[in-house]
């Protein structure tokens, strides 16, 4: 699992990118022939597909649900491994915290957001600079309190049913 | 986890029901807010106040445990009690919060927000009016 991620790894951070055996021969430092074996066997599984531009070959992600689930496992342990959550948990008082938007559904791109929501009655600013280089992703913070959520639910629905399709990481989201 | 592996691993005991020491306990509970809610807030208080008021939920979920037939001997347990066997899902998410607050000051010397307190304060009676409920046999 954690090979096959470590190959994939690439494509999960560039989902529409396009990569030769060199390239990721290069980006992983394994030399070419162990790059393509890895590569194949995930051409078997259906986790890449490969075209022939010229003299070479190319591979790209699947856009598959099998893909996305993986990817989907990938984005968490990433968010996980940055203590992100542990961090605003200790800095907020045991918030609510919710993963939505395309990185809580493994639709992410390199140019995508990880939109956090935050319920607290904590006021407190946080830096996620950090954070932003380990997940190679700019971080956006819908900070709440207790009023303001209850607020939103009624101005803001669309933002509201976009955080409540999330994935709930700290805490418990009370949405009635 | 669940209520089910807390009895498996001793960790809650079933007892024989228990009404008087529920009702002592309900009575320290009310007692515990009431002090909870007799001290001004500030940064020196914060801490007390959180502790107090947690108390005074947990005593008051002991007793439910008491009425029940249950014996907790952690405090894990109690939110397993709230969940599985009393199926309040919201309560038991807001009693672990509470409990994992408390342990942080308790055991790990962390700080707490005064707006936390102040949440405390207000959302910690509701839930025992929810546990009200359940506060008898």
């Amino acid at each position: 699992m954690e090979t096959k991620i470590n190959i994939l790894k690439s494509f999960f951070e560039n989902p529409n990118g396009k990569f030769s055996i060199r390239q990721l021969a290069r980006i992983l430092g394994l030399n070419h022939t162990t790059v393509r074996q890895y590569l194949n066997k995930l051409v078997d599984e259906e986790f890449l597909s490969f075209k022939k531009e010229g003299i070479y070959v190319f591979y790209n992600l699947v856009l598959s649900r099998k893909t996305l689930n993986l990817k989907l496992y990938y984005n968490l342990e990433k968010i996980r491994k940055s203590n992100l959550i542990e961090d605003l948990e200790k800095s907020y008082d045991l918030p609510v915290i919710i993963l939505f938007g395309s990185y809580a559904y493994a639709l992410d791109d390199a140019t995508s957001d990880v939109d956090i929501c935050l319920i607290s009655n904590v006021k407190k600013s946080f830096s996620f600079e950090k954070y932003e280089k380990i997940l190679n992703r700019k971080i956006s913070s819908h900070n709440f309190n207790r009023l303001s959520w209850e607020k939103a639910k009624k101005l803001n629905k669309s933002l509201i049913n976009s955080i409540c399709n999330g994935l709930v990481l700290s805490g418990q989201l009370e949405v009635l | 986890m669940n209520f089910e592996n807390s009895l498996r691993e001793g960790k809650c005991k079933k007892v024989m029901v228990n009404k008087i020491r529920a009702l002592s306990l309900i009575k320290s509970s009310k007692q515990a807010i009431k002090t909870a809610k007799t001290i001004s807030l500030n940064v020196d208080t914060s801490k007390t106040i959180l502790r107090e008021l947690y108390e005074g939920l947990r005593e008051c979920c002991e007793a439910i445990g008491y009425f029940k037939g249950y014996k907790f001997l952690d405090h894990e347990s109690i939110g397993y009690f709230l969940r599985d066997v009393l199926n309040l899902q919201s309560v038991y998410a807001k009693f672990d919060r509470y409990r994992k607050l408390r342990n942080g000051i308790n055991y790990y010397g962390e700080s707490i927000d005064i707006e936390t307190i102040r949440e405390a304060i207000a959302e910690i009676p509701q839930m025992l009016k929810t546990l009200g409920k359940y506060a008898s046999n």
